[in-house]
């Protein structure tokens, strides 16, 4: 039986999405309970409509819950670094060095925000820029609320091909072509990439000081944009797995000569309406001298940058850490419809060892024994005049409602991939929507796989397939719609329910995740639209 | 149990570590161990998603009117 594809379907499979983002963003809803109010609606469409028995509903509640452990990796000790971090006066210290690398202010916000946090994109994923870099935001005196919406953005031109290359291999996995049209699809998908790095870059400048500050960084960001979007283009024909990694080092390396640029190197005095950033926060902590000096406070972050290379580029010790694995195993289930999935011994196999979150682990733990040997902790508290509530407290407070969401989030997104929800969402649109209006929607399949599962590469192994698929059906160029869908799987990480939560909890704003999705939802909808506009020009000089 | 669900931390530790536990029952129930273990490992899942919703149905809490809602200003 097949899965049915019409009006009523496709708007109740569409449910679970609209009812998550409207407690979000309009009842303004903690992520804790709009996500769990999620897994219900989901399941209860899976169960009424889409014929999905209970066990079905079990085993895909527990891969969600098994998914998620993914994220909570980086999280947890992502929060761990943070505590350590906050309660040592380190980032203080920090804040002072990051000053002293240009007094431009905007520079800096770009070099961080933007720069930095793609570059760990490169090697590290799961959302560790967001985490790693919104409290370094914070702790420079920008708003929380676009301590978490800069990194977001900013890092999506990275996805794709980030995590040295992670989500381009899964997608080769679930596709089946030949050479010339994987060629074409990496060449396409850098195209339509390029979109997110200057659309990002513009973002990040104008969230920082609208209009002059456009005016004033314009020629920053279009020289950093070409370097990571441009770079990858070239880089992903000659090898895509380190398509994201070689550009976004270059950027980083072209921070040290355009920070000698006298227009970046001396604050921008034209600039006076700076919504991003706090007004106290530099006045606040004038008097209080942090007890580590700069070089201290930015040693996690080169450990970080060390081992994750390490864990990454040395071949013979990938492997080695790699070959440990394991997985829980989960039996076949099916729908009323039809829709199977096999039975498995080890389901999405986790490497504990090359995950990021074991790089973090062992930066965090190291800082730690450093910090606390070196009486950091005492010290800062004798400065402030405050009793500090200690690493594993702070960490348990502040993981744990983080937690919860992503959990809730990860648990719905499996519900509606095995009762067939996603394939409805994606066969409905394609349904209705002739050949080029499918190309412009395509990226927005993309979008929506990534939306429901917070993850980009998730998204491309749902729906890449299936994309395939279509164009054949539709006669459009294979490569040009498989580019859009991995596109749009960046995309949607923009609104991606699990980063909005991870990077509000490390920046300390839990339970304002819908005043998140508010600044990245615009950006969100506007990169839709030029990438789908994008798509149909490629098909037009395609075809 | 009401002033668990009052707890933030607590009640969200509740649905956090019911959320673990479901993982490996529903596997050992749904594979080799008995079924009874599927039951409680989707029992587990189940309450773990109820309580947030729950907790905010009956003890919402009423927003400071002093903050801004967005946070811009706090931190």
């Amino acid at each position: 039986m097949q899965i049915p594809v019409d009006f009523l379907h496709w708007s109740l499979a569409f449910l679970p999405i609209l009812v998550l983002a409207f407690l979000l963003v309009q009842l303004r809803w903690t992520a804790q309970q709009a996500g769990a109010t999620g897994i219900f609606i989901a399941a209860a469409v899976a169960f009424f409509v889409f014929r999905t028995p209970l066990e079905t509903l079990a085993v895909a509640g527990a891969k969600g819950v098994w998914d998620a452990l993914f994220i909570l990796l980086v999280i947890w000790p992502a929060l761990l670094l943070y505590q350590i971090m906050h309660q040592s006066g380190g980032y203080d210290a920090l804040r002072q060095g990051i000053t002293r690398l240009s007094r431009n202010e905007l520079f800096v916000i770009i070099a961080l925000g933007w720069v930095f946090a793609s570059f760990l994109q490169g090697i590290d994923g799961f959302g560790t820029p967001i985490a790693v870099v919104a409290p370094l935001l914070v702790a420079f005196g920008v708003r929380p609320i676009y301590a978490v919406a800069i990194p977001i953005i900013a890092h999506i031109w990275a996805k794709f091909f980030g995590t040295l290359g992670v989500g381009w291999l899964a997608t080769l996995q679930v596709v089946d072509l030949d050479e010339a049209t994987i060629l074409a699809a990496a060449y396409q998908s850098g195209l339509l990439i390029i979109i997110q790095a200057v659309l990002g870059g513009f973002t990040v400048v104008w969230m920082y000081g609208r209009w002059p500050a456009i005016r004033h960084a314009w020629p920053l960001v279009l020289i950093i944009a070409a370097l990571q979007g441009v770079g990858q283009v070239l880089v992903a024909l000659v090898d895509p797995v380190l398509a994201a990694f070689i550009p976004a080092t270059a950027a980083m390396l072209a921070l040290y000569p355009l920070s000698l640029w006298p227009r970046y190197a001396e604050p921008a005095t034209d600039i006076v309406e700076r919504p991003a950033m706090l007004e106290s926060r530099a006045e606040d902590d004038v008097d209080k001298a942090p007890p580590m000096g700069v070089a201290m406070s930015f040693f996690p972050y080169i450990l970080l940058t060390v081992l994750a290379l390490g864990t990454s580029m040395i071949e013979p010790l990938k492997n080695a850490l790699g070959s440990i694995t394991f997985g829980l195993p989960f039996p076949e289930v099916t729908t009323g419809y039809g829709n199977v999935n096999p039975a498995t011994d080890a389901y999405s196999p986790l490497a504990p060892l090359t995950h990021p979150g074991a790089s973090l682990i062992i930066t965090a733990l190291v800082t730690w024994g450093i910090y606390q040997a070196r009486g950091y902790y005492n010290t800062w508290a004798e400065t402030t005049k405050t009793r500090q509530k200690g690493v594993c407290w702070g960490l348990f407070e502040s993981a744990v409602p983080a937690s919860v969401p992503i959990l809730a989030f990860l648990v719905m997104a499996a519900l509606m991939n095995h009762s067939g929800q996603n394939e409805t969402l994606a066969l409905g649109i394609s349904a209705i929507a002739p050949a080029y209006a499918f190309a412009f929607l395509s990226n927005g399949i993309g979008v929506i796989g990534a939306f429901t599962t917070s993850s980009s590469t998730s998204s491309n192994v749902l729906f890449s397939d299936l994309q395939v698929t279509l164009a054949r059906l539709k006669g459009l160029p294979e490569a040009t719609i498989l580019a859009a869908q991995s596109a749009g799987g960046g995309i949607g990480n923009a609104i991606a329910p699990a980063n909005v939560v991870m990077g509000a909890s490390t920046a300390g704003i839990s339970g304002q995740e819908g005043a998140i999705l508010r600044k990245t939802l615009p950006w969100t909808l506007a990169a839709f639209l030029l990438t789908g506009a994008a798509t149909v020009l490629l098909v037009l000089l395609v075809n | 149990m009401v002033a668990l669900l009052k707890s933030r931390l607590g009640y969200l530790s509740v649905s956090f570590c019911l959320f673990l536990v479901s993982l490996p029952l529903v596997s050992a129930g749904a594979t080799s161990g008995p079924r009874v273990l599927l039951w409680a490992g989707s029992a587990a899942l189940c309450i773990a998603g109820l309580i947030p919703p729950f907790q905010r149905l009956l003890f919402a809490a009423k927003p400071d009117p002093g903050t801004k809602v967005d946070g811009e200003n706090s931190r």
